[in-house]
């Protein structure tokens, strides 16, 4: 999907203004035209003047869009929306079958600022599908948040699924947490004699370390 | 075999998280192949493309290209589409395992790989053989 920044341009905004002419149709409605350059351009014009009721009706297209450009204008628009509404919106497809999908629902939740991302993204991981558990990892991890580091250490020490503590690892490795070293231990002696779990253990206690 | 050198058969293995691509690395090179990296399906395909590795192993849920996107792509591929594919996920359901192989994955592994597991995949699909102890 396409990058947008953290926070809308807000003099991009008048693209919805209404026109002189008053002919530009509503967007909301055009989300369900036929033709999908009309879907994409409605997408378009949603992410960068949000209406009422914008984010449930992307959420609503994106459900059955099957044209990949119609695909990543609603989720570059609700990236760019950015409301809770919008988060909570992305959160369900995390859960689809389709990867790419899902995949580019995690990303435009990661382009959302943080305050924004994680109270969509905290609660799931409490859910008993260890995936999404996995994919709300990946999206706190990626946050600037001054809590970051706490949600992963408690991943680490206590989620019984040794995938969605790899990926809190992975995830406190990229950006170098040394606070979270006491975590890392505990997580390698939960798992003793898994090779992967002392490898990665072992590369995110240099990497903190500085080595 | 295509891509083969004197460091034996080329492997390009294919994942965001470069915990995963360095233990490859290191329990592969450790046992005689030749290590290619990407972070996701696009670069994935890129490399396959310059120089055809001997086995792809690539993740499931990435950024930019999933794994299922870029084996499709490879199937598709005249100079590709024979190069065998060990999908890794952590996503242990049989639908899956199903899809990986629906998208043309020849081996299916549940994250964390486990080194013996890695290594006896790698050696069947290259058509290396086994250790001499473990031969017949």
């Amino acid at each position: 999907m396409g990058l947008v920044k953290k926070k809308a341009a807000p003099e991009l905004a008048p693209v919805l203004a209404p026109a002189a002419t008053g002919a530009r149709p509503d967007p909301l409605a055009s989300l369900e035209d036929a033709d999908a350059a009309v879907r994409r351009d409605a997408a378009h014009a949603l992410g960068h003047a949000a209406l009422p009721g914008a984010e449930a009706a992307l959420a609503r297209r994106l459900q059955t869009e099957g044209d990949a450009g119609v695909r990543e204008a609603i989720l570059t628009a609700l990236a760019r929306i950015a409301t809770p509404d919008a988060a909570a919106a992305l959160v369900p497809f995390l859960d689809r079958e389709d990867a790419a999908l899902r995949n580019a629902a995690l990303e435009s939740l990661q382009q959302m600022p943080a305050e924004v991302a994680a109270p969509a993204l905290l609660p799931l991981l409490d859910h008993a599908d260890a995936d999404l558990r996995i994919f709300a990892v990946q999206g706190l991890g990626s946050l600037v948040h001054p809590s970051r580091a706490d949600w992963l250490a408690r991943v680490m020490e206590r989620d019984a699924d040794v995938n969605v503590c790899l990926a809190a690892v992975e995830a406190l490795a990229e950006a170098g947490s040394p606070e979270a070293l006491s975590s890392l231990e505990t997580l390698a002696r939960r798992f003793p004699g898994d090779a992967f779990v002392a490898f990665a253990v072992d590369a995110a206690r240099s990497s903190f370390q500085g080595r | 075999m295509s891509g083969t050198n004197a460091g034996g058969p080329r492997i390009l293995v294919v994942d965001d998280a470069v915990t995963v691509r360095a233990f490859s690395r290191r329990v592969l090179e450790a046992d005689g192949f030749v290590v290619d990296e990407a972070v996701n399906g696009i670069e994935g395909l890129e490399r396959a493309m310059a120089t055809p590795p001997d086995l792809v192993i690539v993740d499931v849920n990435m950024r930019k290209m999933d794994g299922y996107t870029m084996l499709r792509v490879l199937r598709r591929d005249p100079g590709l589409r024979d190069v065998p594919a060990i999908m890794i996920s952590t996503e242990s359901k049989d639908s899956d395992r199903e899809q990986a192989l629906l998208a043309g994955a020849n081996w299916y592994i549940v994250k964390p790989p486990r080194p013996e597991m890695l290594v006896e995949a790698a050696r069947l699909l290259t058509g290396r053989p086994p250790d001499r102890e473990d031969a017949p």
